[in-house]
């Protein structure tokens, strides 16, 4: 594949060479007015944030990378998993099932994903049974979002459990990010339609803002031409899999967000709805083009934020916030078709296929309340305390099979409603209690050296206790040039799935599991050479210990959690951006990553070794914005034990014009998503005797999207 | 063609009209921000007209008289030469252009900040520094020295203003003076003048001042982000406050007296936190809140 990327790579560089050159020779209405203020606020970037289109940027304490709604818009982007991807060193895989996001960074993949730390507006939306955002996420959309915030490395001594691999910090709008009310429509390819409401405005003192967002699509139907019943076809004589078949990825989305802000106090309340939520390329792996599900996630929260407490030296904020989440069952999802046999009788064993609708809710409730104190001379303390209570309150089967001791399914006679039954549920009601607090100490012991040390205690009930330190040291070696030296432990709390799950002899939970931990070394370096070009370098080394993975037991063969795993990685990635003229500017980054699973001393398979990423934004004539973007993931190997050939490596290009300001209010944009039709394809997840999908999960190929949108 | 008009204010008689020019974003906020300021202060509907860039003056001037307009607010370049136009026929007030005040019969702000706002912040935020070092371009900025140097004594600060001709000479008082500053008590003005070049000479300054702990403040916002200790720009909203002011002013003036250019006053704080380290610098919260940005983004 190497040649064929290639040919990509040059066609893009010259395009972009082509829109650079024929910008010098574009000329600008208004060019006058705009040389006078240029003088004054230097460049577009500074307008736009003098002028509150944009705001300012978190000053993050590692290493960081920040993504605005103009960014979103720059990219194209319809869903966060697109935004995500165009962060260097974090790449989007697969879950076969309902195509859940992996959100892989430097190198740590797995298949919940549970290594990383996604918040809303600063809160955790974890949830319980798999440590990851829930089995039924169905995609997130992204006219709500105000700015992203992406950690890389350890965050657990500031938020916690699972900011492990990386911290993902989605900022909803406020009334300041939406001045206004804007009304916008999408379609596209796959029946794809969204529309959406924004509204920012003050009503009797308060600062307003109302976000609603709704979309319907049939999803990209690539065709899977292998799955887990063809296995079990070839095996037990039968012929009923439904591969070659499409992926089944339609779902319906409801989101409504609320913004209410005055003086200290903030109120914020959301509802994620998802309806007719597709089952990916199958929960068994074996495809399932009609199980459907459904999930609704509640949300509000109540912060108080107050700069002076007590006086100007104190920082005090305090948050109480409540997350009801679902994990639930539209339509009976098929773990196998219909006519699926295991060679136990001599009529199929499952004449209307092996049906499991698991359905899991949860509540969690959070109180968490931090002050930071600036009056010593060299000294800036904060300090914080906190507690989660996380509750699995109830758990539904209705099933028709049950699991024999090797792990196949045996009829159970009928369609039967399980829940309650011991003996047969997947999972036991449980709940968590973790109480925290942490202190951290920024220490100026000179003017260009700074030293960060933090620690943070958890007590979890389940688990018991961790302790997780962190240290930066800040270098302002140059007027344009900062280094720092990071090191961070994390942790990663056990899922109730890893420690409770029952009658799965496929994978049995373990009570007295540890938590996973990480340990992360980072060098980085921050350069501005000139005013158009910025340029920062991160290297890093990682240990990530007690990794938690399903063994099978010597004797019984039934497969037990157990901290068994571990692997270790290196890095670097480099991030330029350059303004090549006042309407052309350029982003890069270039990430690489070696993993080694320390088991069998085997690269760790899954992740690219390279990422290649290329955005231009270039405004041709006013108001109008041609942005190309190009994504080049490279060398995948296969994990240890998988013995299929190596994944191909692929490269995307995506195009969006947009055009703004027609007729003072209205904009409109077009993108075409994988351009050239690239077959682009995400690892499947391997077996211990048999691979079930062997060709891996495809993306989608060449799409196209139009929106409108009005604002005033 | 010509002119394009857009009403943002209520279809209703109204005597005040804003004629900004038809730009794109993000320099159309600047415009737009400013008449939200100019709308608050007048509290009444106004007129306002977008023009593009080949407007047609004359088709401008029937729609003024035909709306019975009694003052115009000019904005930006294309504004400047609209008041020039139009001034012997309506009351007109200028702003958000680089105007100085002397030669010229007109009633605005120059986006110019006013010196004195500088001495006073770099008064608050380093209290040893004694002397300030500014070179200027006598064509461009001569105004701007002149009234520094009446106003710099109440501060108890010394100015060391040295003009030069060409970007050259500039290059090479830049490396003479650079020498002689003493870490501390020296700070240096960078004006938006033609005697800075961004690319050779300001990274020089920018180095020297870190190594040898210098006071680096200016009026050009990007600079900040270079590593400058403050900058100042326009307050936008308020500069529309500013211009409604004068704009009332004008229509109490019987005789349609220009009362003259002044710099600006509507200034925001833009602070590198930073180079502040670096420099020792011990910042209240008082003073951080104060700021309109401070860097690196927080």
């Amino acid at each position: 594949m190497f040649p064929h990327n290639m040919f990509f790579l040059i066609r893009i560089v010259f395009c972009l060479f082509i829109l650079h050159t024929v910008d010098a020779l574009a000329l600008s209405p208004g060019m006058d007015e705009e040389e006078a203020l240029l003088g004054l606020y230097g460049d577009k970037e500074m307008i736009s944030i003098a002028t509150g289109n944009s705001k300012p940027i978190a000053k993050a304490p590692a290493v960081a990378t920040v993504i605005t709604a103009e960014d979103i818009k720059e990219i194209g982007a319809t869903d966060l998993d697109e935004v995500l991807e165009t962060v260097p060193g974090l790449h989007v895989a697969r879950n076969p099932r309902g195509y859940n996001p992996i959100y892989t960074f430097r190198g740590i993949f797995s298949q919940f994903n549970s290594q990383v730390l996604v918040l809303i507006n600063g809160i955790p939306i974890t949830n319980l049974f798999f440590g990851d955002r829930n089995q039924v996420w169905g995609g997130m959309p992204v006219q709500a979002i105000a700015r992203i915030e992406v950690i890389r490395g350890p965050g657990s001594a500031i938020y916690g459990a699972d900011a492990f691999a990386g911290v993902i910090n989605i900022i909803t709008k406020t009334k300041e990010d939406i001045k206004g009310t804007e009304v916008g429509a999408r379609a596209g390819s796959f029946d794809t339609w969204d529309t959406w409401t924004l509204h920012g405005g003050a009503w009797s003192g308060f600062d307003i803002a109302v976000m609603l967002e709704y979309g319907d699509t049939d999803g990209q139907q690539e065709t899977i031409d292998a799955d887990a019943q063809t296995f079990l076809d070839s095996r037990f004589g039968t012929d009923v899999s439904l591969a070659p078949g499409p992926v089944n990825l339609q779902r319906e989305n409801f989101d409504a967000r609320l913004d209410i802000a005055r003086g200290h106090w903030r109120l914020r309340a959301g509802l994620q709805r998802r309806r007719n939520v597709g089952t990916g390329a199958g929960v068994a792996e074996a495809l399932d083009p009609k199980g459907r599900f459904a999930s609704d996630r509640w949300n509000a929260d109540l912060t108080y934020y107050n700069p002076e407490f007590f006086n100007e030296n104190w920082n005090v904020k305090a948050q109480l916030s409540y997350l009801d989440t679902s994990q639930e069952v539209e339509e009976d999802v098929r773990l196998f078709p219909r006519g699926a046999d295991f060679g136990g009788i001599p009529e199929p064993d499952f004449p209307v296929g092996v049906i499991g609708n698991p359905e899991v809710f949860e509540r969690h409730i959070r109180f968490n309340m931090s002050a930071f104190y600036t009056g010593f001379k060299q000294h800036q303390i904060r300090a914080g305390v906190g507690m989660h209570y996380g509750d699995l309150y109830d758990v539904k089967e209705v099933k028709n099979f049950t699991l024999d001791s090797r792990g196949l399914p045996r009829p159970l006679g009928s369609l039967r409603d399980v829940t309650g039954d011991l003996s047969q549920a997947f999972l036991r009601e449980r709940d968590r209690k973790n109480y925290y607090l942490f202190l951290q100490d920024v220490w100026r012991f000179s003017n260009d050296w700074e030293l960060t040390a933090g620690v943070r205690y958890d007590h979890f009930s389940d688990f018991g206790n961790t302790i997780n330190p962190r240290l930066a040291l800040v270098w302002l070696t140059r007027y344009n040039l900062t280094t720092k030296l990071l090191y961070g432990r994390a942790f990663r709390a056990p899922s109730f799935a890893e420690l409770f799950n029952i009658n799965n002899p496929v994978a049995l939970g373990n009570p007295n599991l540890d938590p996973e931990n990480l340990e992360t070394l980072e060098l980085s370096l921050d350069y501005h050479p000139t005013n158009e070009l910025h340029l920062t370098l991160s290297l890093f080394h990682y240990w990530w210990n007690d990794i938690i993975q399903f063994i099978p037991h010597p004797k019984t063969n039934i497969n037990t959690a157990q901290n068994a795993g571990k692997q270790t990685g290196f890095g670097a990635e480099l991030e330029a951006g350059w303004k090549l003229t006042p309407n052309f500017h350029l982003l890069s980054n270039y990430a690489f990553q070696q993993s080694t699973d320390e088991q069998t001393d085997e690269n760790a398979g899954n992740a690219p070794h390279h990422q290649i990423y290329l955005r231009g934004n270039w405004e041709f004539l006013p108001h109008w914005h041609l942005s190309p973007q190009f994504n080049w993931v490279i060398d995948r190997a296969r994990a240890s034990g998988d013995n299929r050939i190596e994944i191909d490596d692929y490269s995307i290009f995506d195009l969006t014009l947009r055009r703004r300001a027609i007729k003072e209010h209205w904009e409109v944009a077009f993108s075409v998503r994988n351009l050239f039709d690239v077959d682009a394809r995400e690892p499947s997840p391997v077996g211990t005797l048999v691979t079930p999908i062997p060709h891996d999960l495809p993306l989608a190929g060449r799409s196209f999207f139009g929106e409108l949108r009005l604002h005033f | 063609m010509g002119l394009g008009m857009v009403s943002a204010a209520f279809a209703s008689l109204s005597s005040v009209a804003v004629i900004y020019p038809e730009i794109r974003e993000p320099y159309r906020s600047i415009f737009l921000d400013i008449i939200r300021g100019i709308k608050n202060e007048l509290k009444t509907p106004i007129k306002s007209y977008a023009l593009e860039k080949n407007y047609s003056i004359e088709m401008l001037k029937e729609k003024l008289e035909k709306e019975e307009i009694n003052v115009i607010i000019a904005l930006g370049g294309r504004g400047l030469l609209i008041a020039r136009e139009l001034q012997s026929l309506f009351r007109v007030v200028v702003g958000a252009v680089l105007v100085a005040p002397d030669g010229t019969e007109l009633t605005g702000l120059s986006l110019a900040p006013d010196p004195q706002i500088f001495f006073q912040r770099v008064k608050e935020f380093t209290p040893d520094v004694q002397r300030i070092t500014v070179i200027y371009s006598q064509e461009h900025n001569g105004w701007l020295i002149k009234r520094a140097e009446q106003t710099i004594r109440q501060y108890e600060l010394e100015l060391n203003a040295l003009p030069a001709k060409s970007l050259r000479e500039a290059a090479s008082l830049y490396r003479d003076v650079l020498n002689k500053l003493k870490s501390g008590t020296d700070a240096i003005w960078l004006l938006q003048d033609k005697t800075l070049d961004e690319q050779t000479i300001l990274p020089l300054i920018l180095q020297e001042a870190w190594e040898r702990n210098l006071v680096v403040f200016s009026s050009n916002l990007s600079h900040l982000k270079r590593g400058v200790l403050f900058a100042l720009y326009p307050d936008n909203e308020n500069m529309g406050r500013s211009l409604a002011e004068l704009a009332l002013k004008q229509m109490q003036n019987s005789e349609n007296i220009p009362l003259g250019i002044k710099p600006l006053h509507n200034l925001l704080v833009a602070f590198n936190i930073r180079t502040a380290e670096h420099l020792g610098l011990k910042l209240t919260s008082q003073m951080k809140r104060e700021f309109g940005l401070i860097f690196p983004l927080q």
